[in-house]
């Protein structure tokens, strides 16, 4: 068969590569074989940036790209955030011998990998196959490109129905979207198909997975000990161990899958945010300074970067404000002003952000013994809580109770120890709960459950939109009510910044033109 | 003074990184050369295939280490072999062209399989370049289904394997083998099959004389 010549001039190209002999020589090979139109990033922060206002077909990213965000970051940046088309190219350039950090369980992958040391020979021979097995899959990007997943998994199968060097990867796709549209049986299902064609890890950790959602806890726990005990390089199942282990409250054994997970691969945001949230509630206020310091400094110009990382590093340094005197408690102190100082500039707009903030400020004047200073601090928050009312999210009342305590004033804090309720710290089982709720028609305690799992700051799209499906059915079952409309108008503005590519797109849509309905009335 | 001893594998990887990044930055300096310089001598062909060959030895040196210490995980992976075997050709095209030899690759275009493309490309690259060493004309890139496996053959028009070895086809001693380090090579071919296993059956290796040449034939067979 003839393979048809690829117009390299037609595609726009990046290259993000740190080396600046390397970069220039790379931009004049690929002049060899047409590809004339061709820009270059330095870091990968200028490459986002580029690929933000560029509209690339083809990305060549070194993983290696010095300091600040590797390879895989970028990868991950863009294709979180939807920064670039589904149907674009990104391509990874690793050395051999780096080559097994960079591939295997992870979430991410590039559409293709270039090794060094890159002769014009293999460079073209690579591209050319690289775009050609992305044309595989065009059916299936397109659909996503649009916002169809349901289609996208339809174009999956057909790429399954035929025996090729595509099947895998196109079980792996299609696995992707189904857990994405929570189609978890299906799932399921098609995990155990690929096992029945080969051992391969993802799909046992997708057994896994599925398991963990339909609340075979046990099993699942024990697949993915097995293959963290496999490859202990395998960090999702150690980041999923972790996920069952909190799930059931058992804080101590979800810290320890964590730190194992870090160690393999210590650049996720996410993972050191959840390292840190983890060891808050274990009281390992060491580890979870580690963590959450290292979560807001891998933030930085990331879209990763959350608030809750920032609040998070100076309620972990409140241990050593209190108890170290001396050289550790100063240095902790202006550690924690600087970081309250660098999360009011990033996100004082927001309010809840700017309480939380002064509350802290609170704790930490009040650790230092400085009582008036405190005091101030408390007033204001107390005046900001006031203009909430009923509505004070939970994680605020119990900070609030915690900054008094530190100020001593026990009194007051009980108030809010009795009103928020600091049990509700594991979203993850209240929004299951919700469901279980929600699928026995109890829409009621649905929407009660869905309410405290959304107190989450960082609540995840799909829980929020549970919540507000749980309003609207109820408004459906019982007719107009101003309190679920109101609650549906905060989840939606809460969702105001849903990708127009995230998964659950179609989803919200449908949840708003739904919800037009009642609002207007 | 530290009384920690030091990781040798740390120090042994991560100089091993550094070399190879050398290396590759100098293959990289020969290509621009050569692209420069069109109508240079083969000299700069040869450099470069010696260069690349340092780079698979190191390749290899790091995986014998990690297969030594139980590290080694192949990241078995499904390819299409012919876009395997075409990019190996042409990645050797130049090489063979300045000795004069022709290398080509057979294979069936939907064959697909399981297999860590890195590892198996240094075995593939040690065996070209061994052939490169004997063929007179012709080097052949195969591979084809024999029941649960998968075969990659190298082939050559040369004088093939001393009838010895051929008669052994056992690769266990790498260190007992006189002269070259053919048996290094060897060693390491087969352990790499090895750990390459599906539903409990692993691969492994082969040396034949080739039906078409009567040259060697070397054969890796992947589950």
């Amino acid at each position: 068969m003839m393979k048809r010549t690829i117009d390299y001039h037609k595609k726009k190209f990046i290259i993000i590569e740190d080396h600046a002999e390397f970069r220039s020589s790379l931009k004049q090979m690929m002049k060899l074989f047409g590809a004339n139109n061709v820009e270059t990033a330095t870091s990968g922060d200028q490459g986002i940036s580029k690929i933000i206002a560029g509209n690339f077909d083809i990305v060549l990213c070194d993983y290696e790209l010095g300091k600040g965000k590797d390879g895989q970051q970028v990868l991950e940046e863009t294709r979180h955030s939807g920064l670039l088309k589904a149907s674009s190219i990104f391509v990874l350039i690793t050395a051999a011998t780096t080559v097994e950090m960079v591939m295997g369980a992870l979430e991410y992958e590039p559409d293709g990998y270039i090794t060094k040391p890159i002769t014009h020979e293999n460079l073209k021979s690579r591209l050319d196959r690289i775009v050609r097995d992305k044309q595989a899959f065009q059916e299936i990007d397109k659909a996503i490109d649009s916002r169809k997943p349901d289609l996208a998994v339809e174009a999956c199968d057909k790429i399954i129905a035929v025996e090729s060097k595509f099947q895998i990867k196109a079980y792996r796709f299609k696995s992707k979207l189904l857990l994405k549209l929570e189609r978890y049986q299906e799932a399921e299902q098609l995990f155990n198909d690929v096992l029945e064609i080969r051992y391969i890890p993802w799909a046992k950790l997708g057994v896994g997975k599925c398991a963990f959602y339909d609340n075979r806890h046990d099993e699942a726990k024990a697949i993915f000990e097995e293959l963290a005990k496999e490859d202990k390089r395998n960090v999702e199942a150690h980041d999923w161990l972790a996920k069952v282990y909190a799930s059931e409250q058992k804080f101590e054994l979800a810290q320890k899958s964590l730190l194992q997970a870090v160690k393999q691969s210590p650049k996720s945001v996410l993972r050191q945010n959840e390292l840190g949230r983890v060891s808050a509630i274990t009281e390992d206020w060491e580890a979870g300074e580690k963590a959450y310091r290292k979560a807001v400094s891998l933030g930085k110009d990331s879209c990763f970067k959350s608030s809750g990382n920032y609040t998070g590093l100076t309620k972990a340094l409140q241990n050593k404000i209190k108890n170290f005197k001396g050289r550790p408690g100063r240095d902790a102190c202006t550690e924690a002003i600087r970081t309250l100082e660098a999360l009011e500039k990033d996100y004082g707009n927001q309010k809840d952000i700017a309480l939380h903030s002064t509350i802290l400020r609170g704790e930490t004047s009040a650790n230092q013994d400085k009582q008036k200073e405190a005091e101030r601090y408390i007033k204001k928050s107390l005046k900001i809580i006031e203009e909430y009312g009923e509505d004070l999210p939970n994680h605020l009342g119990i900070a609030m109770a915690e900054c008094l305590e530190a100020n001593h004033q026990d009194k007051e804090a009980e108030e809010y120890r009795k009103k928020y309720d600091s049990s509700l710290i594991n979203f993850d089982t209240l929004n299951a709960e919700g469901v279980k709720y929600f699928k026995a028609g109890k829409f009621r305690d649905a929407v009660a459950t869905f309410r405290k799992a959304t107190q989450d700051p960082n609540p995840s799209i799909s829980a929020i939109l549970n919540a507000t499906q749980a309003c609207i059915k109820l408004l459906e079952t019982e007719g107009p009510n101003k309190l679920l409309v109101k609650d549906c108008t905060f989840y939606f503005k809460k969702l105001e910044d849903i990708a127009a590519n995230d998964s659950n797109f179609a989803r919200y849509k449908k949840l708003h033109t739904l919800y037009k309905k009642y609002e207007l009335k | 003074m530290s009384s920690k001893s030091l990781d040798i594998s740390i120090l042994l990887s991560s100089s091993i990184h550094e070399i190879k990044n050398q290396i590759n930055s100098m293959i990289f300096r020969l290509e621009l050369l050569q692209t420069q310089h069109p109508d240079s001598n083969n000299e700069i062909v040869f450099l470069k295939q010696d260069a690349t060959h340092i780079g698979n030895e190191l390749m290899r040196l790091l995986a014998l280490y990690k297969l030594n210490q139980k590290e080694l995980r192949p990241q078995q992976i499904q390819h299409g072999v012919e876009d395997f075997l075409e990019e190996k050709s042409v990645q050797h095209n130049a090489a063979c062209k300045a000795k004069k030899i022709a290398i080509e690759y057979q294979c069936d275009e939907t064959l697909a399989a399981f297999f860590d493309e890195n590892l198996i490309s240094c075995i593939v690259d040690t065996a070209v370049h061994n052939s490169l060493g004997f063929a007179q004309q012709h080097i052949v890139l195969s591979a084809r289904k024999e029941n649960d496996f998968m075969v990659l053959s190298v082939e050559d028009d040369g004088e093939g394997y001393p009838k010895d070895l051929l008669a052994q086809q056992d690769f266990s001693n790498p260190l007992e083998s006189e002269g070259s380090n053919t048996g290094l090579g060897l060693y390491f071919a087969s352990e790499i099959a090895a750990c390459h296993e599906n539903k409990g059956i692993s691969g492994y290796i082969k040396l034949g004389s080739s039906d078409r040449f009567g040259g060697a034939n070397f054969s890796v067979y992947l589950p």
